[in-house]
């Protein structure tokens, strides 16, 4: 792991459905094309906010492996998952997967 | 009005946090002075957040700022199990799925009437619906901003210079007069 300049907080948790009804609908299809996926109504995103900036980066939420992805994306961006959202996403993964 | 703004769960982690930090007080510990101002500023900003829909994504991300200090303030004081507890209802409300509610800083004075040098702006109750193109057409017509009131329902605002905004209401009357005679 690099050296991390700042700390990622989530914000929220939310439906594609939901998200393309707000100002965050922008991001999400930013987000989508950067990984070339179909944009699918009841897929899950996270919203994540680098502390301290005005920067927020929105990450898809499939599976267990969600959380290592994302972990791995802040890094290369020299930014650290901050604990207690680590945790809730965990566990929010841990039950989508059940 | 009801508030119909999402605040993306930002306004109900500030009340969990708000929670907790009056929890911890009553159990004796010694939360500083710091969380309380922090928590007052994220609530005005999750307030105008929610209130102003022109405000921008980024205004709740100063929310976040002042709660993620907050967070890391109040959870270094709580014993295990209230850490816990609390962790959950924070993931909840991450996900928008806690059935709280959060208390609005609402400004008490009414802000769509208005007299601001030769700018007035009025608001006229209708007995029927109005498109909203024939609204935006009566505003190129008179030179005047025709808008529902985000204030009240069934409510249309008039807003404009003065002199112009007495004429559309004039002329506005007639189509006022028709709905209020022809219910729907």
């Amino acid at each position: 792991m690099g050296n991390h300049e700042h700390v990622a907080r989530l914000i929220t948790i939310l439906s594609v459905e939901e998200g393309l009804k707000t100002e965050l609908a922008y991001p999400i299809r930013i987000r989508a094309m950067i990984e070339g996926r179909p944009l699918k109504k009841e897929d899950t995103v996270a919203i994540l906010h680098i502390l301290g900036t005005t920067s927020y980066q929105v990450f898809f939420l499939e599976d267990k492996r969600s959380l290592e992805v994302i972990k791995s994306e802040l890094d290369k961006m020299g930014v650290s998952l901050n604990y207690d959202s680590e945790r809730i996403l965990e566990r929010y993964l841990e039950r989508k997967d059940r | 009005m009801e508030v119909k703004r999402s605040a993306h769960g930002v306004d109900k982690q500030w009340v969990v946090l708000n929670e907790l930090a009056f929890l911890l007080l009553q159990q004796g510990k010694e939360v500083p002075e710091e969380v309380f101002s922090r928590l007052r500023i994220a609530k005005s900003i999750i307030s105008y957040y929610l209130l102003d829909e022109h405000a921008p994504f980024d205004i709740l991300l100063k929310a976040n700022n002042e709660l993620s200090k907050v967070q890391s303030l109040l959870f270094p004081l709580c014993e295990e199990d209230v850490a816990r507890e609390y962790m959950e209802k924070l993931r909840r409300a991450v996900t928008d799925d806690l059935d709280v509610e959060f208390p609005l800083d609402r400004n008490p004075f009414n802000l769509e009437v208005k007299k601001r040098g030769n700018i007035q702006s009025i608001r006229v109750r209708l007995d029927g619906e109005l498109q909203p193109e024939i609204l935006s057409s009566l505003s190129e017509w008179y030179g005047v901003i025709f808008e529902y009131s985000r204030e009240l329902d069934n409510c249309i605002v008039i807003e404009g210079e003065e002199g112009r905004v007495k004429g559309a209401l004039r002329d506005f009357s007639i189509i006022w007069r028709f709905l209020k005679e022809n219910p729907l």
